[in-house]
């Protein structure tokens, strides 16, 4: 077995968690920031083209060469690509709408085709194309890239590591940091009422029928945040990062089945009474864990209206009292996401609230 | 922006004609696209296998075809292959006829000879039809003639019979007319007429017989040309036959493509996958379990060829592992075909003749694999080595899948599938590799610590250790014994726990020594010895042990004093060099008298020594001491500190360690060490191979092996290796085993443990890889990296990894019956006690004869003189077919008590000149019955009824598979030939053979008592044949002969022998024992043959005189004529 050599090893570093998804919502970030020079074609080129030579280089290690062309891996890291495709086409004609905009003039959308277009052949014709199309690529990808088979499943020996289907990382990934019924109940709940919510929580007429972001720069930077970071950024940690275990791997790390990770959770609770105050817990759920509930209650309950006085008054005015609740506390609870993550990397937090009495724990 | 606009009703945003011509586009891209899947969906690697296949078919017909073509005559025959041409044009026929010509000139002289006569027929016949039309023409002028005289005769008999009754006086003889009478004219006439019909008829008569010969002459003629004509018709009919059948599976034929290819090929295709359904073995799919489907015929298609089928089509044809056919597949000029081969064991296995047939046993039932699945890699081969491995990866682009529970078994391993169904069995004929890693599994003991089915119940191997302090030379010998037992004996079966690779060297050994030693030194429990009354001879011992004339004791144990090159393993006993530093002379004195008084579960029997004998034996035993082991110093520990962290590491297990700190601070030094030596030997099970007291129920201690062969590798603790045997296809549990057994403590390798964590599985010195220890067992040093031990390792790895999770059907396995069972007990405590030490049994053992052959070739080095043959006169028999030999009431009453009352120092009583003794095992009396029915039971040769039967059987197997020819059995190890033997045993029983124990077991009937007159010849034969030479009563030797000469006594052959035994024997004993002194009386020198006068002139055959000899020895009065008859003989 090869060990991973300087260059290895500090990618390897990168791949840590805290690091990956810092530097993963960081350069997120910064791309929808400097969105005006990432996007020019010839960067964009060359960004891609760094990443495909990253890529071929890596793929000379066998660990990442294995992962990579694992047959369930490998539409994976297609559609990777396809994410980066069009979060730069996206970004690429808002840039340069907004700066036609900004000369005074109609968006390209505007201007190719100022009327309304036919249902058919427009829409049904050309989507029917895109169809065979994908058809006759799914065919071809199906003749060279085999299905894996397996063994006949066995309980006594199940897969290490088990994975959810690759669209249910995301979900998979969150059960790490919250309790199942958080994790695998209330969260995902929320996440499909969110999206139901868009509609009428977003009544901003702007960007309908053009691509724009200097006009809705918040409703685009959470999307990117909530779908590339949240989302995304999950899949590729769970697929590509966490070998046998569950245990993080970075990419040219060997999956050793007996790679151990000095884990020791601890509660919000003993933070408070233990580090903070120096004395044991009280014995009683409520006391013990009040701090952990005030802290949720004020996160859900007192930001919101903080943010009404402070930087959101606009907000507030423009979408009104109950959209701007609606709106903010589902943004709180999306945020509550990575903020947990990173309470867990860095301290190694497990529950806020951690009542096992009640087997209640967020 | 444009949310007012109305939509265009005319102008669309895309031009329609482009996104038609995209339309097109990708619908032509999805057509390629389905075809693409249709194609490869067709095209299989099995089709090609298939296809090579039907070619080596092809070309097996061609060549019967040209065979045929010549005996059919060559060009005549042309036409036939023409019709070949037109069907399938570059076909069979045509090749057959092609590749025939230059031998078609070469006729044999039967098809010319034919042949002239069908050119004769042209010309002889019209002669020959022509003389029978003249013939008949000749014959039909004369008869018509007759026929007129006939009419003439008749009417005018009438007419005189009329006249002369009218005319004629009384008493006058019409037919004599008196002259001149006067029917005188009348009668003239009518007598003219009488003889003209005479003389007509006469010459039809001729002429008929004259035609008639024509006729058949012609008859003949035209029968020879009819069945000439036939002959030659045959011969073309068979050259049709081989054509169409060369033409059924000619791949290039058009009729063959088109059946085969796409889209039409679900209909009849001879290309299809072949399975065979497997009702008794099952898939295990851990939700269900369903029949095997083996689906490997698909492209293993000849597994089930042999010689009767397809006629000439034999195996070996198709080749064989050791004799690969010399087959060119059509694309490949270079590639040797495996997957065509016959099985490599057709006798026993998918053949029809076999017991194994392929439509019952399928495949993957002993071979494991995917057998649902139709390419080379996704089945799951394995190959036996890497050289194989590679050759894999190249040809058939294989590599290792990990994602199969069950892959192939290593053609190395396949023994072990034979288990699953012969559960029941001590010993699998054919299993050679499983027989022995079972052999060695109940040698060493492994069941004494990891429980395994086939040892349930099974006695501990070592002996017990409740008075070791009585046993042991000195404690100091029992800490460096267990400190390496190897130091004092490279043989032993005690295994190495100490100073193992795992094992640090801070001292922490000796003191888990010196506290097993303490504990088990405290243990004590009283035994009372002998005392030996120092009265021994040593010389005399040592005589007495012997080489050529030895007691016995050389059957089991070694001893440096009498060495033999073949025999260094660890054998039934132990090593006795050096046993004089090892125990007390006291204990000795009384193990060798009685071992079962000291363990009453020893293998070691009685041999019956006088108390002198067994004081000179002792005497000389306690002169073998091991001076470098005695010489060896252990060190114990300095002080306790030690033995304070063995029982803190412990005691914290169940308490605080405050609290242990204090119980050990309350220890004496003794209590120590006791406590810490009971910690121990749970620790190590020390109580799986040996019984002390206290632990007689205790459960072994290590992993259960049932079930071992189906365990998942990733169940396993692969140490440091896990990531580089992965990487590397080793990450199965066969390697693991095999290093496991190599080095027992391998996987603690670069792991940081706690002292009670370590692994501590002890390491036998006989399983051992290399490197592990220095000296092999004769104590010379070894080559860096020798393993002498694979083979061993291996043969213990088939036996493990045949412990697998069932998966057949009771019906398919092999059940033994009551009966049978107590065969199998018989044949287990056979090898348990190890009687093939000293005797030979259908080929094995006679380890003891070694000793002798190398004591008479001491002797003869030394310049004395020995006659031919002299030392084995001391062979203990041979076994074989002592069941059909001696009666079962005889063989049960020798086995209780085998010097038949004559008591301690008493020598066989049947061959008194004997030095070995038959000892006493003291069998109980079920014992008694598994030995003597095994015996009796064995289906062999020596047992079957019907000679002529079990030979012919033979010569037919001989003849029907591959290394089994007449040269190679007889030398062949003695597992084949036992498989030989029960093969044809298994023929013979199905051909309703009957063997001795069918009809005289237990109880033997007598031949009836002889007539006086029988009585004086046998006594008169039995005198003549010089049998009083050998066969002395008493063993006493007669004037100008030796010991070499003499036979066993006969005085008990009436109870001892069985009467069929004597006839077979009398009838060849050459035969029946090669090598025996007895001479072929009756095949060499028949009665009447020249050679000899026969004893009974009236009835010279020589079954009559074998019947009367054996009759003689069974009756009543044979004994006392015996003595009288020996009395006259000269001493």
């Amino acid at each position: 077995v090869d060990t991973p050599n300087a260059i290895e090893r500090f990618f390897n570093a990168l791949a840590q968690p805290s690091v990956f998804f810092i530097l993963f919502t960081v350069s997120v970030l910064g791309m929808i920031r400097y969105r005006e020079i990432v996007t020019k074609p010839k960067v964009a080129l060359a960004i891609l083209i760094g990443a495909v030579i990253f890529f071929f280089s890596a793929l000379k290690n066998p660990g990442f060469h294995a992962n990579m062309t694992k047959p369930d891996n490998v539409p994976i890291a297609f559609m990777l690509l396809l994410v980066g495709f069009f979060s730069w086409l996206s970004l690429y004609r808002c840039v340069r709408n907004d700066q036609r905009m900004a000369r005074g003039e109609l968006p390209e959308e505007a201007v190719e085709n100022p009327k309304k277009v036919l249902v058919w052949p427009d829409l049904v014709y050309s989507e029917f194309i895109c169809m065979l199309i994908g058809t006759a690529i799914l065919i071809v990808w199906a003749i060279y890239l085999k299905a894996p088979l397996e063994e006949p499943s066995n309980p006594n020996k199940t897969p290490n590591p088990s994975k959810a289907p690759w669209y249910f990382l995301g979900l998979q990934e969150m059960l790490v940091y919250f309790d199942p019924w958080l994790a695998g109940v209330i969260l995902p709940g929320l996440i499909i009422n969110g999206l139901m919510a868009i509609p009428y929580v977003d009544t901003n007429p702007k960007g309908n029928g053009y691509y724009t972001f200097k006009e809705r720069p918040f409703a685009i930077t959470t999307f990117f945040f909530g779908f590339v970071v949240l989302w995304v950024s999950m899949i590729i940690l769970m697929t590509f990062l966490r070998g046998p275990n569950q245990a993080f791997f970075g990419p040219f790390e060997p999956w050793n089945l007996h790679k151990v990770e000095a884990t020791v959770n601890v509660q919000f609770s003993q933070l408070f009474w233990e580090q903070l105050l120096h004395t044991s817990r009280p014995t009683f759920w409520l006391v013990r864990e009040l701090p952990g509930i005030l802290l949720v209650v004020g996160y859900l309950a007192i930001t919101p209206m903080l943010l009404a006085k402070t930087w959101c008054k606009k907000m507030v005015m423009q979408m009104g009292t109950p959209r701007y609740l609606t709106m903010m506390i589902m943004f709180l609870i999306m945020v509550a996401m990575p903020i947990k993550m990173i309470l867990r990397w860095t301290m190694n937090l497990q529950y806020i609230v951690n009542i096992q009495e009640l087997f209640l724990n967020i | 922006v444009a949310d007012e606009v109305k939509p265009d009703a005319g102008a669309t945003f895309y031009d329609v004609r482009r996104l038609n011509r995209w339309f097109f586009a990708s619908v032509a891209v999805l057509t390629v696209t389905y075809c693409m899947s249709v194609v490869r969906d067709h095209d299989r690697e099995w089709k090609e296998t298939q296809r090579d296949f039907a070619d080596l078919e092809r070309q097996g017909a061609v060549k019967q075809g040209q065979k045929a073509f010549v005996a059919a005559g060559g060009t005549k025959l042309l036409d036939g292959f023409s019709t070949a041409d037109v069907s399938g044009g570059a076909g069979g026929g045509k090749a057959a006829a092609t590749e025939a010509t230059p031998v078609a000139g070469a006729l044999s002289q039967e098809v010319e000879r034919l042949r002239a006569q069908v050119a004769a027929d042209t010309t002889k016949r019209p002669e020959l039809a022509k003389a029978l039309h003249d013939a008949q023409f000749d014959f039909d002028v004369k008869n018509a003639a007759m026929k007129k005289a006939k009419a003439n005769f008749e009417a005018d008999r009438f007419v005189y019979e009329e006249e002369a009754h009218e005319k004629l006086k009384p008493g006058e003889d019409p037919f004599n007319p008196p002259s001149g009478s006067e029917v005188r004219d009348a009668f003239r006439r009518f007598s003219e007429l009488k003889q003209t019909y005479a003389e007509k008829d006469e010459q039809a008569k001729a002429a008929e017989a004259a035609r008639d010969a024509a006729k058949k002459t012609l008859d003949q003629f035209d029968a020879l040309a009819a069945d000439v004509a036939a002959q030659l018709e045959s011969r073309e009919r068979e050259v049709e036959r081989l054509v169409k059948r060369a033409d059924s599976v000619d791949v290039d034929r058009w009729f063959n493509k088109a059946r085969n290819s796409i889209l039409v090929n679900f209909m009849a295709p001879t290309e299809q996958p072949k399975k065979i359904v497997v009702n008794e073995i099952f898939d295990d799919l851990n939700f269900l379990t369903i029949p095997k489907v083996d689906m490997c015929i698909t492209c293993h298609l000849a597994t089930d060829r042999n010689k009767d089928y397809p006629a000439g089509n034999a195996h070996v044809a198709f080749g064989t592992e050791g004799n690969p056919a010399k087959f060119v597949p059509r694309d490949e000029p270079s590639h040797d075909s495996p997957a065509f081969r016959s099985h490599s064991s057709p006798e026993l296995f998918c053949t029809s003749l076999s017991p194994h047939n392929q439509d019952r046993f399928g495949c993957s039932g002993c071979h494991q694999g995917g057998n649902q699945r139709l390419n080379f890699r996704q089945t799951f081969h394995t190959p036996t080595d890497e050289a194989e491995a590679k050759t894999w990866e190249k040809k058939y682009d294989w590599a290792h899948v990990h994602e199969w529970d069950y892959p192939m078994l290593g053609s190395q391993f396949l023994d072990a599938s034979c288990y699953k169904c012969h559960k029941q069995q001590v010993h699998i004929p054919g299993a050679a590799k499983w027989n022995r890693g079972r052999d060695l599994v109940a040698k060493f003991g492994c069941f004494g610590c990891h429980k395994m089915a086939p040892f349930d119940g099974e006695r501990r191997v070592g002996p017990p250790l409740g008075h070791v302090q009585s046993k042991f030379a000195s404690l100091d010998f029992a800490l460096k014994w267990i400190d390496e037992p190897h130091d004092f004996r490279p043989t032993t079966r005690m295994p190495s726990f100490f100073h193992r690779p795992n094992r640090a060297t801070d001292g922490r050994d000796a003191a888990e020594i010196t506290a097993i030693v303490t504990y088990l030194f405290n243990l004590n429990t009283p035994v009372e010895l002998k005392k030996y009354p120092g009265n021994g001879d040593a010389e005399a011992g040592r005589k007495f042990i012997g080489d050529m004339s030895g007691v016995g004791c050389l059957g089991c144990h070694n001893i440096d004093d009498y060495k033999v090159d073949k025999l260094d393993g660890p054998r039934q006993g132990p090593d006795l060099s050096g046993i004089g530093s090892k125990v007390t002379a006291d204990w000795l004195y009384t193990w060798i008298q009685d071992p079962k008084s000291l363990f009453p579960d020893t293998n070691m029997p009685s041999l019956r020594l006088s108390e002198q004998e067994a004081s000179n034996l002792v005497a000389y035993l306690m002169t073998k001491r091991n001076v470098a082991f005695e010489q060896k110093a252990f060190v114990k520990p300095a002080d306790d500190t030690v033995y304070d962290a063995i029982l803190e590491e412990k005691l914290t297990e169940r308490m605080t360690t405050q609290r242990a700190k204090d119980e050990i601070a309350a220890m004496s030094g003794l209590e120590k060490r006791r406590r810490a030596g009971e910690f121990l030997l749970n620790h190590y099970g020390c109580f799986g191979c040996h019984e002390i007291p206290g632990y007689e129920d205790a459960k072994p201690i290590g992993t259960e092996l049932n079930g071992w062969g189906s365990k998942h590798a990733d169940r396993l603790d692969f140490g440091m290796r896990e990531m580089e045997w992965k990487e590397e296809g080793h990450f199965n549990r066969e390697t693991w085993l095999k290093q496991k057994l190599s080095n027992t403590r391998v996987y603690d390798e670069g792991k940081d443990k706690r002292p009670f964590e370590k692994l501590k599985m002890p390491q036998f010195a006989q399983l051992a890889g290399p490197d592990l220890f220095l000296k092999d067992a004769e104590g010379h040093e070894l080559a860096p990296g020798a393993d002498l031990n694979a083979a061993d390792r291996e043969a213990v790895m088939t036996f493990v990894l045949s412990l697998v999770k069932d998966n057949t059907a009771s019906s398919i396995q092999r059940v033994l019956s009551p009966a049978e069972a107590s065969v199998e007990r018989g044949r287990k405590l056979v090898r348990e006690k190890n009687c093939i030490g000293c005797h030979v049994l259908y080929g094995e053992g006679g380890e003891i004869r070694l000793f002798s052959d190398a004591g008479a070739a001491r002797r003869k080095a030394a310049g004395e003189e020995l006659e031919t043959n002299f030392e084995r006169t001391y062979y203990p028999p041979i076994l074989d077919g002592q069941g059909a030999r001696t009666t079962p009431t005889f063989l049960a009453s020798f086995l209780n008590d085998p010097s038949q009352g004559g008591g301690r120092g008493s020598k066989a009583y049947l061959r008194p000149w004997m030095k070995a003794r038959m000892p006493t095992f003291g069998f109980t009396q079920e014992q008694v019955n598994d030995v003597v029915n095994y015996f009796a039971h064995e289906e062999v040769w020596h047992t079957s009824v019907d000679r002529a039967l079990w030979d012919d059987l033979a010569t037919k197997f001989r003849a029907a598979f591959p290394g089994y020819d007449e040269k190679t059995i007889k030398t062949a190890p003695a597992d084949k030939q036992q498989l030989y033997q029960a093969l044809i045993a298994r023929q013979y029983r199905k051909q309703g053979g009957k063997f001795l124990h069918d009809f005289d077991f237990p109880y033997v009937a007598l031949p009836p008592e002889q007539g006086a007159k029988e009585h004086d010849l046998a006594r008169q034969l039995f005198e003549t044949k010089q049998c009083i030479g050998c066969h002395m009563p008493g063993g006493v030797i007669p004037k100008g002969k030796s010991e070499a000469d003499l036979a066993p006594d006969l005085t008990k052959a009436r109870t001892r022998l069985a009467p069929n035994w004597v006839k077979h024997w009398f009838e060849g004993p050459g035969a029946y024992q090669p090598g025996t002194r007895m001479p072929n009386f009756w095949p060499d020198e028949p009665p009447g043959s020249g050679k000899r006068a026969p004893i009974d002139p009236n009835n010279p055959s020589a079954d009559f005189e074998m019947a009367l000899l054996r009759d003689y020895l069974f009756s009543s009065q044979f004994a006392h004529e015996y003595q009288a008859i020996a009395d006259k003989v000269p001493r």
